[in-house]
C-alpha cells in the first residue's frame, strides 16, 4: 500500500560543505592518496625517531669506517661510521619541520599580505605590490649569509629567512585571487550589509581564496626543504652532527664514487617526499575547483 | 568607442512614505540599479560620482555623513536584497552564520542569543524545520528557498527600508507568487518601507502603492499605481502598458516598442524618449525636460502632457 508517492526523507542530512565535498573527490585521487600515504608514515616515522632509530646520531664508529648497506646498518654508514638509516630519520625531522614551518610563516604573511592588497586596492595596491617587486629582484643568498652573519646559525633564523623569501608568491597569487572574489556578487551583499572591512576581508574572501592556497602551500613545501637542502648544501643551514637532508646530500655527493649509499638513500627520501607533496598539490587542486560538479 | 560619463541616474527626486511599496520600473539599462546603490552610498567614487542635493534618511545625510554612520544604517536601517540568491550568498559559510551576521555586526549579539531570533526569522519566511536548515549551505537549497533566506536576511533586523532590486525575476512563476505573497505579508507586519524595482508590470500592479516609472536614467512618471495604469500620463508608461501581451487576444502580434534606449555618454537635449514616441513634437526636442505634477500625486515628464497638449 503506497503511503505516499512522494518519496520524504526520514532524516534530513547534515549540511554538506564545500570542503566535505572537496575531501571526498580528493580520496579518489589514487596518486594524490598514496603521496597523503607517504608523507603520514614519514611524519610518524619522523616523529618517533629517538624511539625507533637503532643509534644515537652522534654515535660514531670510527673502526668501522663508511660500509654499504647490512643487516646491522640498514641503509649503510657514513666516514665516521655514524649510521645513516638514523641520521637519514633525524635528518627527516628537520627537513620536515623547516618545510612546514617555514611554508606556515610564508603563508601567513603572504595571506594577510595579499588580502589587504588585492580588497583595498588603488594606491596601497600599488606600493604594496611594488614592493613585493623589489623583494623578487633582492639576492636571497646573500640575504640569508648576511642573516646568519649578524645573529647566529639557528632554526629559527632559518625559518624567518626563508619564510622571508616564499611569502611573495603566495602574496601575488592570494592578490589576484582576492581581486576576482571581490568582485563576487555575495561580497557585494556583505557591503551592502553594513559589514566591516576587517570582517568581509577575512570572513568572506579569504575562505572563498584558501582553494588555490592551499595548493600552493603543499607546492610551496617541496620548495622550501629545497631551499634548506641548498643552505645545509652550502653550509648555512644545518650544521652536523645534526643532520637534514640537504646536510646529509651535501656530504654524501662529496663521497659519490666511493660510498654511493651516502648520497642515494638521502636522494631518494627527499625525491619522494617532493613528489608525494606534489601529487598531494595536484590531488587537492583537482579536488578543490569549485568548477567541478558537486556530487 | 567613446570615453566620457555615462549619467545613468539624472534628475531623479523622490520621497518615501513609511509603509509604503514603492516600485521602480524600466527596462534594462534604465538606472534604476543605480538609482538604489546611490541610496546607500554602494557607488565607488571614483570612478563614478553621486551627485545631489542631499539623501535624507530619519534625519542623516546618506550623501555627506561618514563612512562609519553609512556603514551602520547598510544592512541595519536600510536593507537590500538581490536578484541572484546564489551569488549572494557566501558558498562557504553555513546559512546559520550568514543569517546571523547582521546581529552580530549592527546589534552585537553573541551566536547564542542570535539562534532563536535566526529560527524565528526562517520560520517567517516559511522555511520550517529550521534546525536542520541553519546548518546547511546555499548550494543545498532551491531558487527559491534562497530567496527566502535573503529576505530572511534582510529583515532580521527589522530595517526601516527594505531595497528588493528584482527579487523575483530569477525565479520561477509559481515560486515568483509566493514570494510576492509573503513579502507582502512581511511588510505589512512590520511596517516598513520597500522599495521594488522590476521590470514586470504584473508585479508592480499587484504589490506596490506607488510607482516610478524610469527610463534614460530619468524618472518620467511617479504616481499612485491605480493611476499609472487607469491614467497614464506618459507615453513611455503607456507603450510598456501595451506591449504586455493580453490573455485575452492571444493571437495578437506584440507590439514593441520601435528603437533602442539612448546612449547615456551623451548629454541629451530634451525628451530622451523623443525618437521613440509615438506622440513626438518638435518642442519635445529642444525642451530641457523636467517632472512635474500634472494631477495630485501624479507627475510626469512628458513635457506635451505638461503643456496640456496632448490627452492618452
Amino acid at each position: 500500500m503506497n503511503t505516499s508517492s512522494i518519496p520524504v526523507m526520514s532524516k534530513i542530512p547534515k549540511g554538506s560543505s564545500l570542503w566535505k565535498a572537496g575531501f571526498r573527490r580528493f580520496l579518489k585521487n589514487p596518486l594524490g592518496l598514496s603521496g597523503c600515504i607517504f608523507l603520514c608514515i614519514l611524519a610518524i616515522l619522523s616523529l618517533l625517531a629517538p624511539w625507533i632509530a637503532p643509534y644515537s646520531y652522534e654515535a660514531q664508529d670510527l673502526s668501522l669506517g663508511a660500509v654499504g648497506p647490512n643487516s646491522s646498518h640498514w641503509l649503510g654508514t657514513d666516514i665516521l661510521g655514524r649510521d645513516l638509516f638514523t641520521r637519514v630519520l633525524y635528518g627527516g625531522r628537520i627537513s620536515l619541520l623547516v618545510g612546514f614551518c617555514a611554508t606556515a610563516v610564508s603563508v601567513l604573511i603572504g595571506v594577510t599580505y595579499g588580502a589587504i592588497a588585492g580588497y583595498r586596492g588603488g594606491i596601497l595596491d600599488t606600493i604594496m605590490m611594488r614592493f613585493v617587486d623589489v623583494m623578487y629582484a633582492f639576492p636571497f643568498t646573500i640575504f640569508v649569509i648576511i642573516l646568519m652573519v649578524f645573529f647566529d646559525r639557528s632554526l629559527v633564523l632559518l625559518f624567518v629567512a626563508i619564510g622571508a623569501v616564499e611569502w611573495l608568491t603566495m602574496a601575488r597569487i592570494v592578490r589576484s585571487q582576492v581581486l576576482s572574489i571581490a568582485k563576487q556578487e555575495f561580497v557585494e551583499a556583505a557591503i551592502i550589509m553594513g559589514l566591516p572591512r576587517r570582517r568581509i576581508i577575512f570572513r568572506h574572501i579569504v575562505p572563498n581564496i584558501l582553494g588555490p592556497v592551499i595548493v600552493y602551500t603543499t607546492l610551496t613545501i617541496p620548495g622550501v626543504m629545497l631551499l634548506e637542502a641548498f643552505l645545509s648544501f652550502l653550509g648555512l643551514g644545518v650544521q652536523p652532527p645534526a643532520s637534514s637532508w640537504g646536510l646529509l646530500i651535501r656530504e654524501g655527493a662529496e663521497s659519490m664514487e666511493e660510498y654511493p649509499w651516502l648520497l642515494v638513500f638521502p636522494g631518494l627520501m627527499l625525491s619522494l617526499t617532493l613528489f608525494s607533496l606534489n601529487f598531494i598539490g595536484d590531488g587537492l587542486r583537482d579536488a578543490l575547483d569549485p568548477r567541478s560538479s558537486l556530487d | 568607442m567613446h570615453s566620457g560619463t555615462v549619467r545613468a541616474v539624472s534628475d531623479v527626486s523622490f520621497d518615501i512614505d513609511q509603509g509604503e511599496i514603492t516600485g521602480i520600473v524600466g527596462e534594462s539599462g534604465c538606472g534604476k540599479t543605480a538609482l538604489c546603490l546611490s541610496l546607500l552610498r554602494l557607488i565607488p567614487q571614483p570612478p563614478g560620482k553621486i551627485e545631489a542635493t542631499g539623501i535624507f534618511f530619519k534625519g542623516n545625510n546618506l550623501l555627506t555623513c561618514s563612512h562609519e554612520e553609512i556603514r551602520r544604517i547598510r544592512g541595519n536601517r536600510i536593507s537590500m536584497i538581490f536578484q541572484d540568491p546564489l551569488s549572494s550568498l557566501n558558498p562557504y559559510l553555513k546559512v546559520f552564520n550568514q543569517l546571523i551576521e547582521p546581529l552580530q555586526v549592527h546589534r552585537g549579539l553573541s551566536k547564542k542569543q542570535c539562534l532563536p531570533l535566526a529560527q524565528a526569522a526562517l520560520d517567517e519566511v516559511g522555511l520550517g524545520n529550521s534546525a536542520t536548515k541553519l546548518s546547511a549551505y546555499p548550494h543545498e537549497f532551491s531558487g527559491g528557498m534562497r530567496q527566502r533566506i535573503m529576505i530572511a536576511m534582510g529583515l532580521i533586523t527589522q530595517p526601516d527600508i527594505l531595497i528588493a532590486d528584482e527579487p523575483t525575476t530569477a525565479l520561477d512563476v509559481t515560486v515568483q507568487a509566493q514570494i510576492l505573497t509573503l513579502i507582502r505579508s512581511l511588510l505589512r507586519k512590520h511596517g516598513m518601507s520597500v522599495i521594488f524595482i522590476t521590470h514586470n508590470l504584473g508585479i508592480v500592479a499587484h504589490l506596490c502603492n506607488r510607482v516610478l516609472v524610469m527610463y534614460a536614467g530619468r524618472i518620467v512618471e511617479d504616481a499612485p499605481v491605480r493611476d499609472l495604469f487607469y491614467h497614464t500620463r506618459h507615453p513611455y508608461t503607456q507603450a510598456l502598458i501595451k506591449s504586455l501581451p493580453s490573455a485575452q487576444a492571444p493571437d495578437e502580434k506584440l507590439k514593441a516598442i520601435a528603437g533602442l534606449p539612448p546612449d547615456l555618454s551623451r548629454p541629451i537635449i530634451g525628451c530622451s524618449f523623443a525618437d521613440r514616441c509615438e506622440f513626438v513634437k518638435d518642442y519635445c526636442r529642444n525642451t530641457p525636460i523636467e517632472l512635474k505634477e500634472v494631477e495630485k500625486r501624479h507627475a510626469s515628464a512628458c513635457m506635451r502632457i505638461i503643456n496640456g497638449d496632448l490627452l492618452s
